[in-house]
This record gives structure tokens, C-alpha cells and sequence, in this order.
């Protein structure tokens, strides 16, 4: 997995490709949280990534729940076919802010 | 301006920073009583009268006031609510936390005649009690007057727009007019009572919907927002969503399914027992397409619209509606999206393997 942070004032867009799973999921969660406070609004760029396991979508829900909490925005930004199949599947795609 | 006025202005001067003191003390204590009733009301303010707004009323009947303790509104304070029997809630709490002036308080509407209409409002004149709040450096904090005043929206535009005639009293305002003002304070005081008798209403439809839905009576009852909520609150989709749970042991997360109450209605639904007509009906039916996308995949949690989108899309492709209506039927739940025809397409060919629609997705095999 391949993680890009960049932060400006109170926005933070993360970049993360390849694969998002049990062994990566903990690594994206815990970069993300340690930079969250002041945060209103996050950006999550899916384009490079190719396979996200439940245990990304388990980091997904933690970051769309921290975001709401703080009346902040969470925006998830052009998974390709095989990730967003998954986010129909599971329901997630009926909650979270998605752009194609 | 006389010499007796210009005296009272003075000691408005020098007490402007103890009616400020005042002024915040009672802003904080009226938003305490609003968050503990936890009612939604209109508005909380509270004002301290400006030099201007004071020498204007000195100007008119200054010697009315001995001196600036006499003036009881210099700090004034409103809680405006939305519905008239909230007033008396609020009035207990003012009562029982200032120290009130009774010969100076007034309920506006009982000073009316039966067979009057006109401003009805309640004001209390008060001061802060030394028990709450004490500076032995300013007394005077615990002997000025103040004034609360307790109303309805509709009161409170009735009494703005009322003032913005320019006229002070009921006694400067010419017959004609004063007629017009006090016909349309009656009206405001007939919509006040509606409104109360509205919500009071509303509140008792949802106590019979979510008891009939309890009972299992369901054919009576209207497909509406708080019968649906019911429905789901009463168990709703929750035995679909753990069986699709159990094909890979998923977890389930809860999230609104409100966004489905119009797409069962555009399915034609019109009361709960049709919905939960179809819930049974079609249930096996979803189950055996969920275990089709999910059997053998790498997910281990869904969210609880699963059931619902599932038994949709079923009962869609059931009727013969193809993979058009599969695909309206996710723009209405997820909002229109590109991705939402490949997932039509997707699903219409999971249908077309279970034999629930003949071959309309364009292709001669699927998966």
C-alpha cells in the first residue's frame, strides 16, 4: 500500500493505492487519526487502488463516524470497478459521499 | 429633555456596566432553562435598552421615574417559543428562579376582556436573587429590575409588527386600525391553539401507528414516514438481514433506511401490510440472491440496507422489470451514479441465473 498525505489548514487529502486489507487497513487508520484533529474535512483518493478487504471498510466506517462526530466532511474520490463493487455490495456505497 | 431626565441618563452611565453584567446573567440562565426543558424554541435574547432608545422614553414620560431603579426594562430578556403551552414551563422556571415582582408582572392575556382580542404575552418583572449570583462590589447587580417576556412566534410578529406602526400604546393608535390589529391578534391566537392541537395529534398518531404495527394490524395503516419507522423499529428487515449475514458470518451495520420509504412507495406499496406482504413473500427469494453475490467472497460486513435493497431488487426483476427499473431503483436509493448501471447489469444477470427475469441484460451468460 502506498499512502500521499497532504494537509492545508483544516482540510487533509489522503491518497492510497494498491491494496487496502487486513495487513495494510491498520497502517491507513492510524496515519490518518494522528493528523485528524482540527480536521473538517478529509478526502480519501481511491484511484490507485485496486482491492479493499472488509478490513478497509471497517477504516471507512471509523472515518465517516470520526467526520460526522465533528460535523465534518468525508469524501471518498474515484474508486475503480472492482473497489466500488464492493462498496454496492456490502451497503456502503448507501452511506458514505462518494465521487466517481 | 428636563433636568430630572438628564439625571436618570447620568446614572444610566454610570450603571451601564452593571446592567451589562445583569443583562449576560440573564441570557445565560434563560438558555440554561431552554436546554433543560429541551424543547426547540424560536429564540433566546436578551437586550440591554441603548442610551438612545432611554432618552426617548425619558423624553415622554420621564417624570413617571423617580430615578434609573424605577425603570424596570432597561435589561430586557425574551424567550419566544413555537407552541403556547410551552409558555407555562418556562413561566415555572422564571418564577422559581428570580425573585419576581408581583404588583409590576403581568399575564397580557388575562388583563383582556373575554370579549377583547389584542397582545397577549407574559411579562415578569424580576431581579437575580443574591443566592445565584452576588458581587459584594456592585449591589446594585441584585436591586435593578428587569424585565422577561414570554411568547409565541406568532405573538412575537404580531407585537413587532404592531410596534412598527410607530405607536406606543393601544391608546395612540386610531380605532380603525387598532380594529384591524386586534381582529388579527384573535386569529393569532386561534393558529396558536391549532398548532398545539396539531402536534398533539401527530403525537398521537404515532403512539396508535407504532401499537398497531405492535399488534400486527397492518393493514390499516397508511405507508407513511412514521409507520415505516415503526415497521423497522418493530423487527422490520432484521431476520432477512441475519440470514444474509450468516452466508460468510458478516457483521451487520445499522445504518437509516428512511431513503427506501420512497422507493416502496414508487413500487406501488400503499400500507404497511402490503410492505410486509412482500418482506414475506420475496424473502427467500432475496436470500438466495444475496447468497449468490456474497458466497465465497472476501467481505465480512454489510449495512442493514442489504435486506431491503435486496428484496427491491428482487421483487423488481420478479415482476419482469428488467434491469432499467434495477437501475432507477439504485439512482433513487444511492443518488444517480455512473457506477450504478454496471451494478444494474450486474445484478439483472444475477436474476437472469436464478431464472426470475428472461435474458434481458444483453449477454448470453453472466457471472
Amino acid at each position: 500500500m502506498q499512502v500521499s498525505i497532504t494537509k492545508s489548514d483544516n482540510a487533509l487529502n489522503v491518497a492510497v493505492s494498491e491494496r487496502l486489507d487486513t495487513n495494510t487497513a491498520p497502517v491507513l487508520e492510524k496515519q490518518i487519526l494522528d493528523q485528524i484533529e482540527g480536521i473538517t474535512s478529509l478526502t480519501l483518493d481511491m484511484k490507485g487502488l485496486a482491492y479493499i478487504s472488509s478490513a478497509g471498510l471497517r477504516v471507512l466506517l471509523l472515518l465517516h463516524k470520526t467526520m460526522a462526530a465533528k460535523g465534518g466532511n468525508f469524501v471518498i474520490k474515484y474508486p475503480c470497478d472492482e473497489v466500488m463493487e464492493i462498496l454496492d455490495m456490502t451497503g456502503f456505497s448507501s452511506f458514505l459521499n462518494i465521487e466517481e | 429633555m428636563s433636568a430630572h431626565s438628564d439625571s436618570i441618563l447620568l446614572q444610566y452611565d454610570h450603571y451601564l456596566p452593571a446592567y451589562q453584567t445583569i443583562a449576560t446573567f440573564v441570557k445565560e440562565t434563560l438558555q440554561s432553562f431552554v436546554k433543560e426543558a429541551g424543547l426547540l424554541v424560536s429564540k433566546v435574547s436578551v437586550r440591554v435598552k441603548t442610551r438612545e432608545s432611554l432618552a426617548g422614553k425619558l423624553a415622554l414620560k420621564g417624570d413617571k421615574y423617580a430615578d434609573i431603579k424605577s425603570i424596570t426594562d432597561i435589561v430586557g430578556g425574551r424567550i419566544v417559543v413555537f407552541f403556547s403551552d410551552h409558555i407555562e414551563k418556562f413561566a415555572a422556571k422564571v418564577e422559581s428562579t428570580f425573585d419576581i415582582d408581583w404588583d409590576n408582572s403581568v399575564d397580557k392575556g388575562k388583563l383582556l376582556h373575554v370579549d377583547q382580542f389584542g397582545y397577549t404575552s407574559l411579562h415578569y418583572i424580576c431581579s437575580i436573587p443574591e443566592h445565584l449570583y452576588k458581587d459584594e462590589g456592585h449591589p446594585e447587580i441584585n436591586q435593578f429590575k428587569f424585565e422577561i417576556q414570554l411568547r409565541t412566534t406568532l405573538q412575537d410578529a404580531w407585537a413587532n409588527i404592531a410596534h412598527d406602526t410607530g405607536y406606543k400604546s393601544d391608546v395612540e393608535v386610531p380605532a380603525e386600525y387598532l380594529r384591524g390589529l386586534n381582529r388579527l391578534a384573535g386569529l393569532l391566537e386561534l393558529a396558536d391553539e391549532n398548532f398545539c392541537q396539531i402536534r398533539d395529534s401527530i403525537n398521537q398518531y404515532r403512539f396508535r401507528v407504532k401499537q398497531l404495527v405492535r399488534d400486527g394490524d397492518l393493514s390499516a395503516i397508511e405507508l407513511n414516514i412514521d409507520a415505516f419507522e415503526a415497521y423497522l423499529e418493530n423487527g422490520g428487515f432484521r431476520k432477512l438481514n441475519e440470514r444474509i449475514a450468516s452466508i460468510n458470518n458478516m457483521e451487520i451495520e445499522e445504518i437509516s433506511l428512511r431513503n427506501f420509504l420512497p422507493i416502496f412507495k414508487n413500487l406501488g406499496l400503499q400500507t404497511i401490510k402490503d410492505l410486509d406482504d412482500l418482506y414475506k413473500k420475496y424473502s427467500d427469494l432475496a436470500y438466495r440472491f444475496a447468497f449468490r453475490e456474497f458466497d465465497g467472497k472476501d467481505v465480512d460486513i454489510i449495512t442493514s440496507a442489504t435486506a431491503p435493497m435486496t428484496l427491491c431488487v428482487v421483487y423488481v426483476l420478479s415482476m419482469g422489470m428488467g434491469e432499467p427499473v434495477v437501475k432507477m431503483l439504485l439512482d433513487a436509493a444511492l443518488g444517480e451514479r455512473k457506477s450504478n448501471a454496471r451494478r444494474a447489469h450486474r445484478l439483472a444477470q444475477i436474476g437472469q441465473h436464478m431464472g426470475l427475469t428472461k435474458n434481458d441484460t444483453g449477454d448470453d451468460d453472466g457471472e
